[in-house]
């Protein structure tokens, strides 16, 4: 009962919304696809691992790993109307289509527990921790994992298909008249995107041990994008980096409001209010972000 | 009488106080408090930390815990689990609070709740009320009455108040609201009456006209429903203007009837006229003297006064133990429970064996020339 | 007696909503892109009219234009700070949308900064309403239908009577041939935030007049007024009208439907009855709205 164990948990909670940002972020900042309901990818990996584990009793890791895969599989649905759709008009959807996932896991009480949530989730390799120690080694896990996929991303993100990616960003026309597969590689995006979310939600899920339809409001959403933005859309590194300093502007309001003479809820609401002018300025005067994306330059020279 | 039982309480604390060594550093007892400032609940936040305010006052003039002050470190739930974690995360692990008061919806309690039985933290919370409350763990403790009551006392009130068999029920989709129905329900099968239609409304929305048109849908021959403030003043008013709030033909029946129509009573009391239902036994007249001292108006809820008898009892139950230690003064808390006279919930705050309240009795009530007022048939 | 309560309350959320769809289908049609902080200007001005006619005691009517025209200056101040610079220096539409999610985050709270969180409603006394063939309403809700339409009307002269009409028209067919024409395309994009931002506050107040006024209402309602508006096909004020009362329609019809009769085949079976869980109403709004986007993503009407 520290401040260290607040640190840890801080961090945790960091690392988990690190996953989700950089997920975000290859939707967003490789393909350019405006994803507003990526708190959709949160609540299916935290709801599938959960309930498979408390009704199946299925081993943790294949939990996680279901997690991933109806995760991801939800990614490609919803990369199927990118062939046709509008950008912005995806964007809408998304959003709508994640309220409508939130409404399923409250009104599927048979399913999902409803407004009560689930409760009591098993926690990976519990057994091997004491109470005091548990709480490091899911911060090494959850550490682990955002080094994984960091590298995992930045292995895709760095081939041929990174490249097409961003590509895409920039002139899809453009892409599409070079012969470019342009829908194949923006579903593989939504599938991979989706992956990481999941994992994000399972990793969640069995780290507070309840969940309920309330963990899932858009706002999660929107705090994402504060991240991507602020870090600096078009690199992993960024994500990490804006996951890390939200959060830290997040919870220093609780420390600072004992010394700021404001009532909560104005403090609350000035909390967003900053949020949201984070947005309008970064996305107007500094699109790139704190950290800026390497442009590669390929130097003829050096192609044989 | 509870007067006398009051003076004798803060006797025995005074007696306490004076019998241990003053020796001892007079470094503050801290005691965590959560409450919803913001979100769905904020309205009544003033009304709860009134509560504790008044009792911490008392606590402190009268020596405080063991001779040393009692301090609340007050942190905002946001009526959001993650910001409710967040928050009890920050008092239990930076400020190192063994104990926790405070007071908000279920939703949010239970995984608070949960992380305080597992370290070790006392627990006495009031107002979630579901009854997923009573097998979380022995560290925690409940000053208001669960729903498992409330859902039985409305249904036979309603069904022997009205001596009608068609009810159709609306509540609110989340965990107060689920809870509370499906014990309705239940102890409206026992009555023998049928259930036409079951209503589940999203909360914050502004036009619930579509919902009291399915309520209505099967011709049913009374109404159980509740609300909070802002729900209860848009569909008090959109059943009004739909002729649906004509009570002599269709009867409603309110499980909390102060929470549900706090805004409405103030803005709209014509269209409330007749409609009966429950309320937590008012606050103690000690309680209510005081609290309208401090704050010059009257509490809006009863919860104010649960939220005082919460700090008191831990107060009472520390100095009984003679320590802080959290699982001393909850071992205190079965022994204080006999002869504390509370201010709340009628004065008996005894706690079954799992730490909940033992019993559960509520105020019928009803509402007449814009006040909420006793019922008698 | 069912079904005439059920169309009058149709037309009365279609006239709030349509009012909201039409400035947003506007602007999107005119600068391409979906405004998400549409539906908050509207709440700023329906504060605005809460506090003139609380504060200095005006009528509510004059409350309201003073709000709306405030709130028109407001939509034209924002384009000028935010978006203009934007739009000159050349970024794709959907970063003016991402910053427009910006200012619905920071405008929402700011509105809770300033008239707290607590409900709010007007001075408009609660009375017994008017029974037309068994259904009821309020004069209230018959005021609103009777500026709902007239706003309507008010605003396809103003579309096809005016040059500024006939010049928004042809800026939104072919801006470089407008401005050929020596139209002055900014000119008339002030006139339209103008108009856009107006007309919403028109619909937000009535929406908060019929119902209660806080500052989540604009969030809440910004999915439904999006669906109008694509459902009725973007750039077609006709199709939002059209949008409205088919989503109005949906909304409360939804919950009135029984489906015994499909599901018992004929007497086949016997079920009491089939009804959709009220919990799911909210979705209603986001269903349609993600079944136009997949199967007709122009909207019903074509832009003109």
């Amino acid at each position: 009962m520290t401040i260290v164990n607040f640190l840890i948990y801080f961090l945790i909670m960091v690392g988990i919304y690190a996953l989700l940002a950089m997920s975000l972020n290859l939707q967003v900042g490789y393909a350019g696809l405006i994803n507003f309901g990526q708190v959709v990818f949160f609540c299916i990996g935290a709801y599938t691992s959960s309930l498979l584990a408390t009704k199946t009793g299925l081993p943790l890791l294949f939990c996680f790993l279901l997690a991933m895969i109806v995760s991801g599989f939800f990614g490609y649905v919803m990369s199927i109307p990118t062939k046709s759709l509008k950008s912005d008009y995806w964007a809408i959807a998304t959003l709508a289509a994640a309220e409508v996932f939130r409404l399923v896991a409250l009104n599927e009480g048979w399913l999902t527990g409803g407004p009560f949530g689930v409760m009591s989730i098993p926690q990976p390799l519990r057994f091997l921790f004491s109470m005091e120690n548990y709480p490091l080694f899911y911060l090494f896990l959850v550490t682990l994992c955002v080094i994984i996929v960091f590298f995992a991303l930045a292995l895709i993100t760095d081939s041929p298909f990174g490249r097409d990616l961003k590509a895409i960003r920039e002139e899809e026309d453009l892409c599409l008249s070079l012969g470019k597969n342009t829908r194949k590689l923006k579903l593989e995006a939504m599938v991979v995107g989706g992956m990481v979310g999941g994992l994000a939600g399972a990793l969640f899920a069995h780290y507070v041990t309840f969940i309920s339809p309330e963990n899932f409001w858009p706002i999660e959403t929107f705090l994402l994008w504060a991240m991507i933005i602020v870090g600096g859309r078009g690199n992993h590194a960024g994500a990490i980096l804006g996951a890390a300093l939200i959060q830290i502007f997040n919870v220093s309001t609780r420390f600072i409001g004992e010394y700021v003479s404001l009532g909560s809820d104005s403090m609350a609401s000035l909390r967003m209010v900053i949020i949201g002018f984070l947005i309008i300025i970064f996305v107007s005067y500094r699109p790139e972000g704190i950290i800026k994306e390497k442009k590669k330059v390929y130097d003829p020279r050096n192609i044989r | 009488m509870r007067k006398i039982a009051f003076i004798i309480a803060i006797a025995f604390v005074l007696s306490l106080v004076i019998g241990l060594n003053p020796t001892e550093a007079k470094e503050p007892v801290k005691i965590g408090i959560l409450c919803p400032i913001t979100g769905t609940q904020a309205v009544m936040s003033e009304d709860l930390l009134t509560g504790f305010k008044l009792a911490q006052e008392e606590i402190n003039d009268a020596g405080g815990i063991l001779g040393r002050p009692v301090k609340l470190i007050v942190e905002d739930t946001e009526t959001r689990p993650a910001a409710g974690m967040d928050a009890a995360r920050k008092l239990i692990e930076v400020d190192k609070v063994k104990i926790i008061s405070g007071g908000f919806s279920s939703g949010v309690a239970l995984p608070i709740a949960k992380y305080c039985q597992e370290h070790k933290i006392l627990a006495v919370f009031q107002p979630p009320t579901s009854p997923l409350f009573r097998h979380v763990g022995s560290y925690i403790f409940l000053t208001n009455v669960l729903d498992n009551y409330k859902g039985k006392v409305i249904a036979d009130f309603a069904v022997q108040d009205s001596g009608k068999t068609r009810f159709a029920t609306m509540f609110m989709n989340n965990a107060f609201g689920k809870a509370l129905m499906d014990e309705t329900l239940k102890n409206l099968q026992k009555n023998g009456a049928q259930v036409v239609s079951k209503v589940v409304y999203e909360l914050n929305k502004v036009d619930y006209k579509a919902e009291l048109q399915r309520l209505f849908s099967k011709k049913p021959e009374a109404i159980i429903a509740t609300f909070y403030a802002k729900e209860g003043l848009v569909t008090a008013k959109q059943a009004y203007e739909m002729g649906m709030l004509d009570v002599n033909k269709v009867p409603w029946y309110v499980p909390e009837m102060t929470s549900s129509f706090a805004s409405a009573i103030k803005k709209i009391p014509n269209v409330l006229e007749g409609i009966k239902g429950l309320n937590p036994l008012p606050p103690g007249a000690l309680f209510m003297e005081k609290f309208k001292k401090k704050m010059g108006r009257e509490p809006i809820t009863a919860y104010a006064a649960m939220n005082y008898d919460a700090l008191v009892m831990i107060a009472m139950a520390a100095n009984f133990a003679n320590s802080v230690d959290p699982t001393k003064v909850r071992d205190a808390l079965w022994k204080i429970d006999d002869w504390y006279r509370g201010q709340s919930t009628g004065g008996d705050k005894r706690f079954d064996k799992d730490g909940m309240q033992g019993y559960g009795k509520y105020a019928k009530v009803i509402i007449r020339n814009g006040k909420i007022v006793p019922y008698k048939k | 007696m069912e079904i005439v309560q059920i169309i009058i309350n149709s037309l009365i959320r279609a006239s709030e909503l349509s009012l909201l769809a039409l400035g947003l289908t506007m602007v999107f049609d005119i600068l391409k892109f979906a405004n998400f902080a549409h539906t908050d200007y509207a709440l700023l001005g329906a504060f605005l009219a809460y506090s003139f006619s609380q504060a200095l005691g005006l009528p509510l009517i004059v409350s309201v234009m003073i709000a709306a025209g405030l709130t028109g200056l407001f939509g034209i101040g924002i384009d000028k700070v935010l978006y203009k610079r934007l739009r000159t220096i050349g970024v794709q539409p959907v970063s003016l949308m991402i910053v427009s999610m910006g200012v619905e985050i920071a405008l929402r709270n700011i509105l809770r900064l300033i008239w707290s969180s607590e409900t709010k409603t007007y001075p408009i006394a609660v009375v017994k309403p008017l029974e037309i063939l068994g259904a009821r309403i309020t004069m209230l809700q018959l005021e609103i239908i009777t500026v709902g339409f007239l706003s309507m009307v008010a605003f396809h002269i103003l579309l096809h009577k005016t040059t500024f009409g006939k010049a928004l028209r042809a800026i939104s067919d072919n801006r470089a041939l407008a401005s050929a024409c020596a139209i002055d395309s900014e000119k008339m994009i002030r006139w339209m935030w103008f108009i856009a931002s107006a007309y919403g506050v028109i619909g937000g107040t009535m929406i908060a007049m019929e119902h209660v006024l806080y500052p989540r209402l604009g969030f809440n309602i910004l999915i439904p007024v999006f669906c109008a508006a694509i459902l009725g096909g973007i750039g077609n004020p006709y199709g939002a009208v059209l949008g409205a009362l088919i989503l109005a329609f949906a909304e409360n019809v939804v919950l009135a439907l029984d489906l015994k009769w499909l599901l018992n085949l004929g007497g086949l079976f016997h079920f009491e009855s089939i009804q959709i869980n009220t919990g799911y109403k909210p979705a209603v709004s986001f269903l349609i709205l993600i079944l136009v986007l997949l199967f007709k993503p122009t909207g019903l009407l074509r832009k003109e």
